[in-house]
């Protein structure tokens, strides 16, 4: 065949060829920002989402919808009934878990569609709403933007403060298969605006164990990340009549770098963790005199007593709980194999009996610009 | 069976053609008959009154003389002055040849009816005297021609402000003035039955690879044609690859920069009355090279460099970019930009690509438009444009804001690379990107990338391969490449070019004091 005969050819196969069939024009898409899933008081499964509208002759920026479903898929076909466009999961920011869903174990079957459909974003941040799901996505206060838009900005903001953790779905995945961590997500709750709780710990069946408090998230994520965003612990220095005081004696640090080492055990039956952990840390906030220049070894002192008894409460409010949101768990298989097979399908309880030490070393690096 | 075989093959078969139709005409010999001649000549051209034919008797020769030319292309002061003048002269001092009258430069003898013609038409004067069988050419050439400017098309910030003009002798000149060097030959064939072109090839002898200037020379030769009017006629009747939409040759209107590729091994083609001169072999890279290049600091370069060839990504994916992530592969936008998007596409009534079309035939008729009116109106265009194009179209909802920007971003794009012909082709491709994209998404560009790395690869010129120095990989000419090195650090000259003599220059980094 001549060359202009196969061109000919070639181009006509081209023009018959139907293209990708999935073709959808970004104004016909319903792209979901939020997805939510609860249940109800009949033990139902709800699934809510939160689209952006881009017509200009609607009022409101966003639509929301929830129904009633089995499974992920066959509320998209629910919703698509109802929504404008073809709903799209490809650009999910957040998947909201409500209160009532995360009573029940082995919920967690609900997301496969997640990690199955490869359309599906793994990136959304996993949040714990405290409360019923339905509530969040129908709030809409005036002085915000889009709910979703909101909620994501507000999660990753208080993540950079390190005020509640980040957990993306992949990340999710991974926390809930991995036997030695406990999974943590981001904890909201609702009262007159939408607030970072702080962070939910969840079983190992997925319910919902415990809500650590922001400075508690902050020595997680400590622990679990080193110095990542911005660390800022504010520590009480013991004084007399320090109660009766309006202004207390508090000394804010700032850590600047971090660095632990967990030595691991086993002895006596059960696991020991040493944590030593290394940081130079800047004060940023000083309420009461100091000699810094002669006494800042006792301020060193000071501060490493007061984040040691904080950090050890914290475990023991874990171990307490029968969770193990620090990882522990990987350690003990590191260091401890043996032991570690005979407990690891069962490793929370484990960890409850282990005996954790912490030894922060703080050096002062800086006392700001005054004296 | 390759591209370039199946092509030479047609273009022999052409030759067949044409030489059995062609009559062959007997040359015919000037008589030593004065009267014969002229009436030879007369019956040679009719219908031109152009034609001077003027008989005299000087007393330098025996019998009459016929002065002959063509008037318009004879430079009249010269004829009067140099050639009558002497002849008709009244004092006498002692016999002399009529040569040593003739105060002109170039004289010489014809003797065919033939080469009668070809030298008045060319433009020289010729004395036919009573007896002789032969006529004298005296060069006289003197047709109406145009100064020397600035360069259109390649403006230059730091380097000559001299184009070529339309005499491919003036042209040699000004390359010459760069090469005073006795290696730089010239070898000149006519090109053209109807009306011949005088096609001159320029080298360095010693430093071209003779099968490039052999392979350059032959396809020259196999061409048969009434007329060349233009550089771009005879570029595209030597070309390796006629289908491709990449130039195949530069070709350029600056002395300077032909100095440079002449320098470089390469081969220059200088058409008679065309001000562009052709320059063989070409790679993809030395389209993005410019003379500018050279004069500025080394560093600057680099940047613009980087710059050029970013903006041809820009030029030929970007609009693609645009329809596939619209339409398949929203995934990849942030969050805030799609949202932004998404309320702009919202009012537009248009599937993607029909919106990017629309944009960019708009941008393209405005770009031609501007180009063909005289600079005033020109401005008058880009107003229009600007307004119609940059808001009442968004206004009216015909198209979103973001496409907008991306024909704004293309189009600037594609003006900063610096070949014309390059700028072309990349203007050519985007519209099948577009396609590909609104046909496959991400992955239909990815596709349409490969085609056409495929392609680059695969194109050669002057059998030189068109990818180097980037395929086939050569490390040696990446100096001069994505970065401008500085120029002491050139020791040789590129190697994609296949020169036989490589050196360049000596070790002239600077070392400032201390060493």
């Amino acid at each position: 065949m001549s060359k202009a005969g196969k061109l000919l050819l070639i181009s006509a196969l081209f023009f018959f060829l139907s293209g990708c069939m999935d073709r959808i024009d970004l104004e016909d898409a319903t792209i979901t920002l939020m997805a939510g899933v609860d249940v109800n008081e009949k033990d139902e499964l709800l699934f809510y989402l939160s689209s952006p509208v881009f017509s200009r002759e609607a009022k409101k920026k966003s639509e929301e919808f929830g129904v009633k479903a089995e499974s992920f898929r066959q509320a998209r076909a629910r919703l698509d009934e109802m929504v404008t466009g073809l709903t799209l999961s490809g650009k999910i920011q957040a998947i909201v878990l409500g209160k009532r869903l995360l009573e029940h174990p082995d919920w967690f079957k609900i997301l496969d569609v997640i990690f199955r459909d490869a359309r599906f974003t793994v990136n959304a941040r996993m949040v714990y709403f405290d409360g019923e799901v339905g509530d969040l996505f129908h709030f809409q206060p005036p002085d915000k933007p889009r709910l979703s838009l909101h909620l994501t900005k507000l999660i990753d903001t208080a993540n950079q403060r390190n005020l509640t953790v980040r957990t993306r779905a992949q990340d999710f995945h991974r926390q809930m298969f991995e036997k030695g961590i406990n999974p943590t997500i981001t904890a909201v709750g609702k009262e007159k605006a939408i607030k970072i709780l702080g962070t939910a710990v969840l079983s190992k069946e997925g319910t919902y164990v415990e809500l650590l408090q922001s400075q508690e998230t902050m020595l997680l994520q400590l622990f679990l990340h080193g110095k990542e965003g911005e660390v800022t612990f504010t520590v009480p220095i013991p004084a007399p009549n320090d109660s009766k005081k309006m202004i207390k004696h508090r000394v804010s640090l700032i850590a600047k770098q971090a660095s632990k080492k967990v030595k691991t055990t086993f002895r006596d039956g059960k696991f020991h963790f040493e944590v030593k952990m290394k940081f130079g840390g800047g004060i940023s906030e000083r309420l009461f005199p100091f000699d810094m220049e002669k006494d800042y070894k006792d301020m060193e002192q000071m501060v490493n007593a007061e984040l040691r008894k904080e950090f050890e409460k914290l475990v023991v409010k874990c171990q307490q709980n029968e969770v193990d949101p620090f990882g522990f768990g990987l350690y003990a298989r590191a260091h401890a194999y043996q032991e570690w097979k005979k407990v690891q399908d069962n490793w929370p309880k484990a960890f409850a009996q282990a005996e954790v030490k912490f030894v922060p070393e703080l050096s002062i690096k800086g006392n700001g610009v005054i004296r | 069976m390759g591209m370039r075989g199946w092509l030479r093959r047609r273009r022999a078969s052409a030759k067949d053609r044409f030489s059995h139709s062609s009559v062959p005409v007997p040359a015919r010999e000037i008589s030593d008959s004065l009267s014969d001649n002229i009436t030879e000549l007369r019956t040679m051209f009719t219908l031109t009154p152009d034609l001077v034919i003027r008989t005299f008797e000087s007393k330098f020769v025996e019998g009459s003389v016929a002065l002959v030319y063509l008037t318009g292309l004879v430079d009249k002061s010269s004829v009067n002055n140099n050639v009558l003048r002497p002849l008709l002269s009244q004092q006498s001092e002692g016999p002399a040849s009529i040569y040593d009258l003739l105060s002109v430069g170039k004289v010489f003898n014809i003797y065919d009816f033939h080469e009668v013609e070809r030298q008045i038409l060319d433009g020289s004067s010729l004395l036919f005297i009573e007896g002789r069988k032969e006529a004298l050419a005296v060069e006289t050439h003197g047709w109406p021609q145009r100064a020397i400017e600035d360069p259109q098309l390649e403006a230059s910030l730091k380097g000559a402000h001299q184009g070529f003009v339309e005499t491919g002798m003036q042209n040699i000149a000004l390359i010459r003035r760069y090469l005073p060097n006795r290696e730089m030959k010239i070898k000149e064939y006519w090109v053209g039955d109807r009306a011949p072109t005088r096609v001159s090839l320029l080298f360095l002898a010693d430093v071209v690879h003779p099968e490039v200037l052999q392979e350059f020379e032959d396809r020259i030769k196999l061409i048969r044609i009434d007329s060349i009017l233009n550089t771009g006629e005879l570029e595209e009747l030597v070309e390796d690859n006629p289908y491709s939409p990449f130039p195949q040759f530069m070709m350029t209107e600056r002395p300077d920069s032909v100095a440079s590729h002449i320098l470089q091994g390469k081969v220059a083609v200088v058409v008679d009355r065309s001000p562009s001169v052709l320059i063989g072999p070409a790679t993809f890279a030395s389209f993005f090279q410019n003379v500018d290049d050279y004069s500025t600091r080394w560093l600057v370069a680099t940047f613009i460099r980087l710059l050029r060839f970013m903006a041809f990504l820009v030029a030929t994916f970007l609009p693609a970019v645009y329809i596939a992530v619209i339409s398949f592969n929203y995934e990849v936008i942030p969050l805030d930009l799609i949202l932004s998007v998404g309320e702009s596409r919202e009012r537009v009534p248009f599937p993607p690509l029909l919106e990017a079309m629309i944009m960019e035939l708009t941008l393209e008729m405005l770009r031609e438009a501007g180009v063909r009116l005289p600079a005033p109106i020109g401005q008058t265009v880009g107003i229009v444009g600007g307004i119609v194009i940059g808001q009442a179209v968004v206004q009216a909802g015909i198209v979103s804001n973001i496409m907008v920007i991306v024909v704004a971003f293309t189009a600037i794009s594609s003006f900063i690379i610096p070949n014309y012909d390059m700028a072309s082709a990349v203007r050519l491709l985007r519209f099948l990107m577009m396609g590909l994209a609104a046909m496959f998404g991400i992955i239909g560009i990815v596709i349409g990338m490969m085609g056409l790395i495929g392609h680059l690869i695969s194109l050669e010129s002057l059998g030189v391969p068109y990818g180097s120095p980037l395929a086939p990989v050569r490390f040696s000419d990446w100096k001069d490449l994505f970065l401008r090195l500085p120029l002491w650090s050139m020791k040789n000259r590129p190697a994609s070019a296949r020169v036989v003599q490589s050196k360049r220059q000596g070790d002239n980094r600077p070392r400032g004091d201390g060493e």
